[in-house]
């Protein structure tokens, strides 16, 4: 059992971090013109001539090479978009475009962009007081804190992964918390000044996705009335679900469930700026804020829920290095991968599990992937 | 002689005691955590993923292999249980698996 929690907690945790070189924020790429927005269908390629095949083939059989306890490929899914066009997609035996794959953490990344929708309704502001009644007593030091430090992680309440002998975030959820997540993540103390300290929170997520669902309603069904009208429909994200604890809160923390190319329409929000078929569905500025690092002095990589392809701090695991430093990923347990390359206009999405092998294995094949796209013509 | 096995069996005993009372929490937390990992997760596997029992099992740790799992009846859901430790997960459609409240 021991082992059991240890695995669970290194999973929570490995979902953290990204890789090597300075994080840069860049402009993100347009949509080439005469290509259709993948709203209804994902538009498909060939690799145009500046890609090397040889070297795309053998990052996609390294990738599919590891199996797990079952004999089925770790990978299962692993697809590219370049230019707008899916130019490489392959799944595994069993799986297929409509398959579901798990989130993990990378339900972070979803919750941050219905914040993100909410600060361009005028309805949240990251830098208020996070909204939670229960930490708004006069005397309550918890009422410093804001929806910037809850996204950044480094609000210092004392709820991080692997807080606790058998770690916070799995007693959470699958353990004593897992009926009510928000009120376990919530009912915790501040035990370090904000933005002085990052630890990584699947917590404080379930949090931001709870003051998400109080603010367009409460309820499961409001939740996703907002994400449907407002993010999944205008995307065409049609094979996405997300999850609920039985308290009927979102778990934003870590349970949505979507198909490759759903989460692939997901990534190509963000390396479009948040602009979707000339509507701007995230607000001005939003990709600065998703890829400038959380104000910590043990962070680097992390930002408001999303990874850098920065280095890492101590305690930080690096994932893709040796990647362009424009990458910035979403990121999952088990390797869940959904990374922007802007200087390459590049999305790669990875799904499946990593049984038996370590994250150097797993990563090196999306690195390889991404090596074999060429980065776009400087600005003049 | 027979004192000497009486003591050892007291102290036998004791020592079980103070084990039960100090690991016993603990080792119960972790079993309820892992049913609730095995229920929950076969749970979203099979409905959301679209996959069967045996696949969404066989994705799961090894370490979890001794824990028990079921599909339930009537219902589209699964329990598991660990060290007398019973935990379901219920599927909702279009909104996944949930873990029951438990006592």
């Amino acid at each position: 059992m021991r082992r059991l929690a240890l695995a669970l907690v290194l999973a929570l945790l490995c979902a953290a971090a990204v890789a090597s070189s300075e994080p840069a924020a860049v402009p993100a790429s347009r949509q080439p013109s005469g290509v259709p927005w993948p709203s209804q269908a994902w538009p498909a390629a060939e690799p145009g001539p500046d890609v090397d095949r040889a070297a795309l083939e053998q990052a996609y059989e390294h990738a599919f090479r590891t199996l797990g306890r079952a004999g089925v490929p770790n990978t299962r899914a692993l697809l590219a978009v370049h230019r707008g066009r899916i130019v490489a997609e392959r799944y595994a035996d069993g799986f297929d475009a409509q398959t579901r794959f798990h989130s993990w953490s990378m339900a972070k990344s979803v919750t941050q962009a219905l914040v993100g929708i909410l600060v361009r309704q005028g309805r949240l502001e990251v830098g208020a007081p996070a909204p939670v009644p229960e930490w708004h007593g006069a005397d309550d030091p918890r009422r410093v804190v804001t929806l910037n430090h809850l996204l950044h992680m480094t609000s210092g309440l004392e709820n991080a992964d692997g807080q606790g002998g058998e770690g916070f975030g799995v007693q959470m959820l699958f353990g004593d918390g897992a009926a009510d997540q928000v009120a376990f993540a919530s009912d915790v103390a501040l035990t370090r000044e904000p933005d002085t300290h990052w630890a990584y929170s699947t917590a404080t997520s379930n949090i931001v996705a709870w003051i998400v669902q109080q603010e367009v309603g409460g309820t499961p069904e409001a939740l996703l009335g907002f994400l449907h009208r407002e993010l999944l429909d205008p995307l065409g994200m049609r094979r996405t679900i997300p999850e609920f604890d039985a308290a009927g809160h979102y778990l934003g923390g870590g349970f949505v469930w979507a198909s490759a190319h759903d989460w692939a329409r997901f990534g190509y929000l963000y390396l479009r700026d948040g602009v979707w078929e000339g509507s701007r569905i995230l607000p001005e500025g939003w990709l600065d804020y998703t890829t400038t690092a959380a104000p910590a002095p043990n962070n680097s990589v992390h930002t408001a829920h999303f990874w850098l392809n920065a280095q890492a701090r101590p305690g930080q695991l690096e994932i893709l290095p040796g990647a362009p430093p424009s990458a910035f990923c979403a990121s999952g347990a088990y390797g869940q991968y959904v990374c922007m390359v802007p200087t390459h206009d590049l999305l790669v999405v990875r799904l499946g599990e990593m049984q038996g092998i370590d994250w150097p294995e797993l990563r090196s094949p999306i690195v390889e992937l991404i090596a074999a796209f060429p980065p776009l013509p400087e600005a003049p | 002689m027979r004192r000497i096995a009486l003591w050892t069996a007291a102290l036998v005993l004791l020592a079980a005691l103070v084990a039960a009372a100090v690991y016993g929490p603990r080792l119960r937390r972790m079993a309820g955590v892992g049913a609730g990992y095995v229920a929950k997760q076969t749970c979203s596997c099979m409905y959301l993923a679209g996959r069967s029992f045996d696949a969404c099992r066989s994705d799961l740790p090894a370490s979890m292999d001794r824990i028990r799992a079921e599909v339930l009846d009537g219902v589209e859901g699964v329990r598991a249980d660990a060290l007398f430790l019973e935990r379901r997960a219920q599927h909702i459609p279009g909104r996944g698996c949930t873990l029951q409240p438990w006592d």
